[in-house]
C-alpha cells in the first residue's frame, strides 16, 4: 500500500503538458467557429450513406466511428431528425472533459426513445410515470437515483455481495469439464454459457433467486426464453434507434416484435421479484439488493431489477469474453495475471471476499486494458449542461453529444503502441508507472463514463467479471486455436461473433 | 436554484441517515480499532476555500467529510456530485502532509481512478467521501481547490 500511496506522489510532481492545454487554453478556444460551421453530413445525405454502395453501409459501430473520424476529423454532426435534436459526435478527449465538468448534478442523457416510448406511453399502468435511469431526466432522475445509489454503487455496500457472486463463479468453472471434449474445446456455444452466467450473477442480485441456468442437467426454458429476449431487444433496438423515428407514425412488425419483447421482459422480472418479495420478512434486516431497494421503494425496487436484467446481461459477458479473449492471446500477461491469482486464491477455490478484492492491480489493468483495445459501448452520451467550446466550434446548451471512445482508445495519439495489450500502461506504482499514461487526458478513457451519471451497474459488472476470471485462470490455462482475431456484430453494444476458438487445459 | 439545492441536500442528508445505522457503523469499527465508538462525538472542521477564506464547523465522529459539508449546509459549490458513490471528483480536498500521513485508510483502487481525474491535484490530495472523521482529527483544517467550470464556456 505504500508503493501505491508513494506512486501518487509521484504522478503529481509531474506536469502533464496535454492535461494542462486543456484548461479552456486552446487558441480555438479563444475564437470559436458558429455551430453552424460544424461538419457533417446533411440532412439529406445521412440515409444515404447506410445504404447498398454508401459508406457506412454493412459497416459495424467501431468501422463506422474511424470512417466517420478520417472524413470529418475529430468533431461532426449528425442532424436531427423529424424534429429530433442534433447529435454531436466528438473523438476529442478533450471536449470529454469539458462536457463531464459541465454536466452539472442532474447529468442529462437521451436513452433510447422506443424503450422510453413503452414504458411511458404503452404501459403507464405499470410504470406510473417512472422511467428509471434510463429514461428520465431531471428532478425524477436525480429521485429514481438518489434512492439507489447508497445500494448499488456504494462500494463498502456493494461488495456485501461478493460471496453471491463468488459462489456461481465457483459453479461456473467447476461446471466447465462438462462442456469441454478431450482437448479442452469447448462442445457447445461458450458465449451461451458465459451469457447464462451472466443472468444468474444478475438474476441473483436483482431477482435474489438462483434461476439454475449453470444446472445443465435440467432446462430453465423460462429463463432462455429470457435470454432470447434479450437478444432481441439489443437488436432491434439497434435498427430502430438508427434511423429516423418513422415508428412515430408508423408502427412497423419490428416496432410491435420490440414491444411485445418488452412485455415479456417486464412479464419475467415482476413474477420472479414478486414471488422473491412475499417471502420476504418486512421485520428483519434488508440483506440483498432487491430487499434493500424493496425498503426504499417497492415500484422502485422492480424497475430497478428489470433494468439491471436489461442492462446488466449483454454487457457483462460481452465484457467478459473479450477481456479472457486477450488473455488467451497474451500468454505472457495470462501467466503474469495467474501469479496475482495465486495471491487470493492460493487453493483451487479459495473463498473470495472484499478484503481479497480490494488491492488487485494487474487484474483491474487487464481488465481496462482489454476494454481499451475493444470497448463494448461506442460511447457516452450526454446533453451539453452550458454553452461550450468543443473542438473550436461553439456547441449550444442542450446539444446532444456523443463522447465517441472507441476511435480515442485506439489511436497512437493516445496510446503509444495502441495496437498491443500492454496492462502495464495502466498500473501506478512507480517502478512501472508509464510515462506516456501520465501525459495523457485522463479522461480519454472512461468506459463506464463519469460523474453523477456513471453506470450504474460499474461496480457489480467489475466483480462480476473480476471473480471469474480470478477462478478461471487459477484452475486453467486458456488459449485462442485460431488464427482468425475475435469478431464482434454491432447492436445497441459490440457483441463477440459465436466463433469462440477458446482453449481450457486444466493446471 | 436554491429550492434544487436543498432538495439535494435533504436526498443526501436522509441516505446518510440510513447508512450509518447499517454498513457504517460496522466499517467504523473494522477500520479504526475504536473499541466502543461514541458517534455522537463532536470535533471541529475547518474548510479553507481558493480564496483563503475558512468555513469552520462542528462534525460527527464517524462522518465523511463529505457528510460535513452536506449536513451543515457548507457552501461549496459543486461539492460532492455523485454523493459519494465514488463516480466524480467533486469533493477534491488537499490536505497538510502531517494530517495526511495519520490518515488510517489509504485510498483504495477506486478512489485513486478518480484521483487521476480532479483539478489541481496534489500528492496529498484525497476525496472527502471517503475519509472517515475519527476523534483525534479534531481541529483538521482542509483545503478545498478552486473549481475552473467556468473557464471552458464560450
Amino acid at each position: 500500500m505504500k508503493k501505491l500511496f508513494l506512486s501518487k506522489s509521484a504522478l503529481c510532481v509531474y506536469v502533464p503538458p496535454r492535461y494542462l492545454s486543456s484548461i479552456g487554453q486552446n487558441k480555438s478556444d479563444l475564437a470559436p467557429l458558429p455551430y453552424d460551421r460544424v461538419p457533417g453530413p446533411s440532412k439529406w445525405t445521412l440515409p444515404f450513406m447506410f445504404f447498398p454502395g454508401g459508406k457506412l453501409h454493412n459497416v459495424d459501430l467501431m468501422g463506422m466511428h474511424s470512417i466517420l473520424r478520417v472524413s470529418y476529423g475529430d468533431i461532426l454532426v449528425f442532424k436531427g431528425y423529424l424534429g429530433e435534436r442534433d447529435t454531436v459526435i466528438t473523438y476529442n478527449p478533450e471536449d470529454f472533459e469539458k462536457v463531464y465538468r459541465t454536466e452539472g448534478i442532474w447529468p442529462e442523457r437521451i436513452g433510447l426513445m422506443s424503450f422510453d416510448h413503452y414504458r411511458k406511453k404503452v404501459r403507464p399502468d405499470f410504470f406510473q410515470g417512472l422511467g428509471g435511469l434510463v429514461s428520465d431526466q431531471g428532478k425524477s432522475w436525480a429521485d429514481f437515483r438518489g434512492k439507489v445509489n447508497p445500494i448499488l454503487m456504494k462500494t463498502e455496500t456493494i461488495r456485501q455481495n461478493i460471496p453471491k457472486i463468488e459462489k456461481i463463479a465457483t459453479e461456473f468453472v467447476q461446471k466447465l469439464p462438462n462442456l469441454l471434449d478431450t482437448t479442452g474445446k469447448p462442445t457447445v456455444s461458450f458465449n451461451q454459457e458465459v451469457k447464462k452466467w451472466s443472468v444468474e450473477q444478475i438474476g441473483v442480485l436483482a431477482l435474489n433467486k438462483r434461476l439454475g441456468l449453470l444446472d445443465s442437467t435440467k432446462e430453465n426454458k423460462e429463463a432462455l426464453e429470457f435470454i432470447k429476449c434479450m437478444n432481441d431487444f439489443f437488436d432491434i433496438s439497434y435498427e430502430i434507434e438508427m434511423r429516423p423515428p418513422t415508428w412515430k407514425y408508423y408502427e412497423s412488425s419490428r416496432f410491435k416484435r420490440l414491444m411485445k419483447v418488452f412485455d415479456q421482459i417486464t412479464e419475467f422480472t415482476t413474477k420472479h421479484i414478486e414471488q422473491a418479495l412475499t417471502n420476504v420478512d418486512p421485520k428483519t434486516e434488508a440483506v440483498s439488493i432487491l430487499e434493500k431497494l424493496d425498503k426504499v421503494d417497492r415500484k422502485v425496487a422492480i424497475i430497478m431489477a428489470n433494468d439491471m436484467l436489461m442492462a446488466g446481461v449483454d454487457t457483462t459477458s460481452s465484457a467478459f469474453v473479450t477481456v479472457l479473449y486477450h488473455l488467451a492471446i497474451n500468454q505472457e500477461k495470462q501467466s503474469k495475471l495467474r501469479e496475482e491469482c495465486y495471491k487470493v486464491s492460493p487453493d483451487t477455490f479459495t473463498e473470495l471476499n472484499a478484503d481479497k478484492l480490494r488491492n488487485l492491480p494487474y487484474l483491474r489493468a487487464c481488465i481496462k486494458e482489454a476494454l481499451r483495445i475493444t470497448p463494448i459501448t461506442p460511447g457516452n452520451f450526454r446533453m451539453a449542461g452550458q454553452d461550450l467550446v468543443l473542438s473550436g466550434y461553439k456547441i449550444p446548451k442542450g446539444t446532444g453529444v456523443l463522447m465517441c471512445v472507441m476511435a480515442a482508445s485506439n489511436s497512437e495519439d493516445f496510446f503509444p503502441q495502441a495496437h498491443d495489450y500492454l496492462p502495464e500502461r495502466w498500473l501506478k506504482s512507480r517502478d512501472d508507472a508509464c510515462p506516456h499514461m501520465k501525459a495523457n487526458n485522463p479522461f480519454v478513457y472512461l468506459p463506464f463514463g463519469f460523474g453523477p451519471r456513471t453506470c450504474i451497474g460499474k461496480r457489480i459488472a467489475e466483480m462480476e467479471i473480476e471473480c471469474l476470471i480470478i477462478k478461471l485462470l487459477r484452475n486453467y490455462k486458456v488459449s485462442w486455436e485460431s488464427n482468425k482475431p475475435i469478431r464482434y456484430r454491432s447492436n445497441l453494444i459490440l457483441v463477440p461473433d459465436e466463433n469462440l476458438y477458446f482453449k481450457f487445459v486444466k493446471i | 436554484m436554491q429550492s434544487v439545492k436543498l432538495v439535494q441536500n435533504l436526498a443526501r442528508f436522509s441516505f446518510s441517515r440510513t447508512l450509518k445505522s447499517t454498513s457504517n457503523l460496522k466499517g467504523v469499527q473494522r477500520n479504526f480499532s475504536i473499541s466502543h465508538p461514541r458517534l455522537n462525538e463532536q470535533i471541529t472542521v475547518t474548510f479553507v476555500r481558493a480564496s483563503g477564506e475558512k468555513l469552520t464547523t462542528k462534525a460527527k465522529v464517524g462522518d465523511n467529510l463529505l457528510d460535513v459539508v452536506v449536513n451543515n449546509n457548507i457552501d461549496l459549490d459543486g461539492f460532492g456530485a455523485c454523493e459519494g458513490t465514488l463516480t466524480c471528483s467533486t469533493c477534491h480536498l488537499i490536505f497538510k502532509p502531517a494530517d495526511y500521513e495519520r490518515l488510517p485508510d489509504k485510498p483504495g483502487d477506486e478512489e485513486l481512478d478518480m484521483l487521476d481525474l480532479a483539478y489541481d491535484l496534489t500528492d496529498t490530495s484525497r476525496l472527502g467521501c471517503q475519509v472517515i472523521l475519527t476523534k483525534d482529527m479534531d481541529g483538521l483544517e482542509v483545503k478545498v481547490p478552486a473549481t475552473v467550470n467556468d473557464a471552458r464556456s464560450a
